[in-house]
């Protein structure tokens, strides 16, 4: 597996879209902050820097930049090797289909790592120009680190759902569309169904929401606020998300023919 | 030599056969159904090392289908691959590369870095390969240039140098001429003959292209509607392909009573003015002093093979 991943590597950063869309995440992450800058300016009628605020912040409000651009790019190089036909040459040069999609899922996690990096460094230097570096305590440390691990653990669970689509539509054009498209769905689908459940069903206490991993990621944010059984109950979800997700992926890969 | 000799007395002894040739890839009642057709039904073959096992049909007859299935990218609905006379495709195909198709590649990439990422997935170390294959398939001047700006022709080589990183054992090739120029069909045909006579590479090809086949390949099966209607190899194909001598005479009918009385019944259609001899007569001079003594004027003699193409075409449509 480990020549399919130098493979997989080597094809992602020969690719444009990765280059430029890492470039629109950083530059994302720098408006971010201006714009919080500018909401706390309206809402309060007062500069940020008088609050306090820092770099910390700056991070935490710069980090989910990179969501749109990170989905373009796993629904592009997902089913890349498919639209060009060379998913052939791999597998018929015996490379096993479970250590394609583990390849595949490798690098996905790696670009998410990448751009959460690129994000946060953005972040970290925009705060500290426009507020302050402030202070780095142990608990601000360890608050920073917690959020930012939860966040991409629930982020995982989404790119797992990215590259299922992607090994399942086989064409970028779709495949973005249905990932992009998926959190304007998500919206109105889910409001219907844990509606349906509530009233139709009789099934009391019920929240649709608390079972997507787009809610934790929202969450971990303000990962200091979560309690202990928020936060478990996000890391088993996502956690299923992902093994869910990851299993009818590869199931589906190693039965559908390649054409 | 000697050694030879002792493996002839000992198979005589044994009652084996161990001279026989390698056998590269087996298929045993290979069937593709989709839906209520079989895409494939029941299918045979046998390639032995060394072998350029030219595979033809007219399109939709089950030829890339039966590749798909041989290197893994189609599941079979039943039968049986032997690949290196293991059953177990993924070991196989580490021998085995293939076009399968398109010329599959990365177009935002150039002919170089192409041949790298395949370098890297087979987990060749030797860096010097990339600039010898481009060498080999007449790509080492494409340069910077974007594969997805080549002519077909180079993306035809571009993809049988990929094919051909990891020094391949076997060869699958599915239409590797489709839409080429003429100079395109040659480079590529001496392209591959270059593979098997130098490197000992055997080769898999499938083509509709018939007459460019027989310029290469040493064994043939012909697939009509998913089956195998025949296999047979190139000595069997040149005794089966008839030679034909056509004689242009004045009097056609008195012209085949004669040859008849001369040589017995032999195979003869009359066409016009002219006269074909579906048979091997050896003795010429005989043939044109009969017909000078008969007083029948002939304006022209030749002796001509029957067309390749029209042979296929007979099999194809189960007229042979």
């Amino acid at each position: 597996m480990g020549k399919l991943i130098k493979a997989d590597f080597y094809k992602i950063l020969h690719t444009k879209y990765f280059y430029i869309c890492a470039a629109l995440s950083a530059l994302m992450a720098v408006l971010s902050v201006y714009a919080y800058n500018i909401t706390v300016l309206e809402s309060y009628g007062i500069y940020a820097s008088f609050l306090n605020l820092n770099s910390s912040k700056a991070i935490l409000e710069g980090l989910p930049a990179f969501g749109t651009f990170l989905t373009i790019v796993i629904s592009l190089f997902i089913p890349s090797d498919f639209s060009y036909g060379t998913i052939k040459n791999t597998i018929a040069s015996g490379a096993n289909r479970i250590s394609i999609y583990f390849s595949k899922m490798t690098v996905s996690l790696t670009m998410l790592v990448i751009y959460a990096v690129i994000c946060c460094a953005a972040s970290f230097t925009t705060g500290s120009i426009i507020w302050e570096v402030g202070e780095y305590t142990r608990e601000i440390y360890i608050d920073l680190l917690q959020s930012i691990s939860f966040y991409l653990f629930a982020y995982l669970a989404l790119v797992s759902f990215y590259i299922m689509v992607g090994f399942l539509v086989r064409r970028s054009g779709i495949t973005i569309a249905i990932n992009i498209g998926i959190p304007l769905v998500e919206l109105v689908l889910f409001k219907f169904i844990n509606y349906a459940l509530v009233t139709w069903l009789k099934i009391e206490d019920f929240t649709f929401n608390d079972y997507l991993p787009s809610t934790y990621v929202s969450k971990a944010l303000n990962f200091s606020t979560l309690t202990s059984q928020e936060i478990n109950t996000g890391l088993i979800v996502c956690g299923a998300w992902i093994l869910v997700t990851t299993i009818i992926g590869i199931i589906t890969f190693k039965c559908r023919d390649i054409k | 030599m000697s050694e030879n000799l002792v493996q002839v007395e000992n198979a005589i002894k044994d009652n084996t056969r161990p001279l026989e040739k390698e056998c590269v890839l087996k298929v045993t009642d290979l069937t593709k159904r989709y839906a209520r057709k079989n895409a494939v039904d029941n299918v045979n073959i046998t390639i032995n090392k060394g072998d350029i096992y030219g595979f033809i049909g007219k399109n939709g007859a089950g030829k890339t289908t039966t590749m798909k299935m041989i290197v893994g990218l189609s599941a079979p609905t039943s039968g049986c691959i032997e690949l290196f006379g293991d059953t177990k495709l993924i070991k196989g195909c580490k021998r085995v590369s293939t076009v399968i198709e398109n010329p599959a590649f990365y177009p935002y990439m150039n002919a170089r870095q192409n041949i790298e990422v395949q370098r890297i997935l087979k987990g060749v170390e030797d860096k010097s390969i990339t600039d010898e294959l481009l060498e080999l398939v007449g790509l080492k001047e494409a340069g910077r240039k974007k594969a997805k700006n080549f002519s077909l022709g180079m993306k035809q080589r571009l993809a049988i140098a990929l094919a051909l990183v990891g020094d391949p054992e076997f060869l699958i090739l599915d239409e590797p001429i489709n839409g080429l120029d003429p100079v395109g069909i040659k480079e590529i045909r001496d392209l591959i003959l270059k593979l098997n006579k130098e490197a000992g590479i055997t080769v898999f090809i499938s083509s509709h292209i018939l007459g460019e086949l027989n310029k290469m390949a040493t064994r043939y099966g012909v697939i009509n509607e998913g089956k195998l209607v025949a296999e047979f190899d190139a000595d069997e194909l040149s005794k089966m392909v008839k030679p034909c001598i056509k004689i242009m005479v004045n009097d056609p009918e008195k012209a085949v009573a004669v040859i008849k009385e001369k040589f017995g019944e032999l195979d003869i259609k009359v066409n016009d003015n002219t006269v074909c001899i579906y048979e091997n007569i050896d003795n010429f001079v005989e043939l044109k002093s009969a017909l000078v003594d008969a007083e029948i004027i002939v304006s022209s003699f030749t002796k001509e093979q029957e067309d390749y193409e029209s042979y296929f075409l007979a099999l194809m449509e189960g007229e042979v």
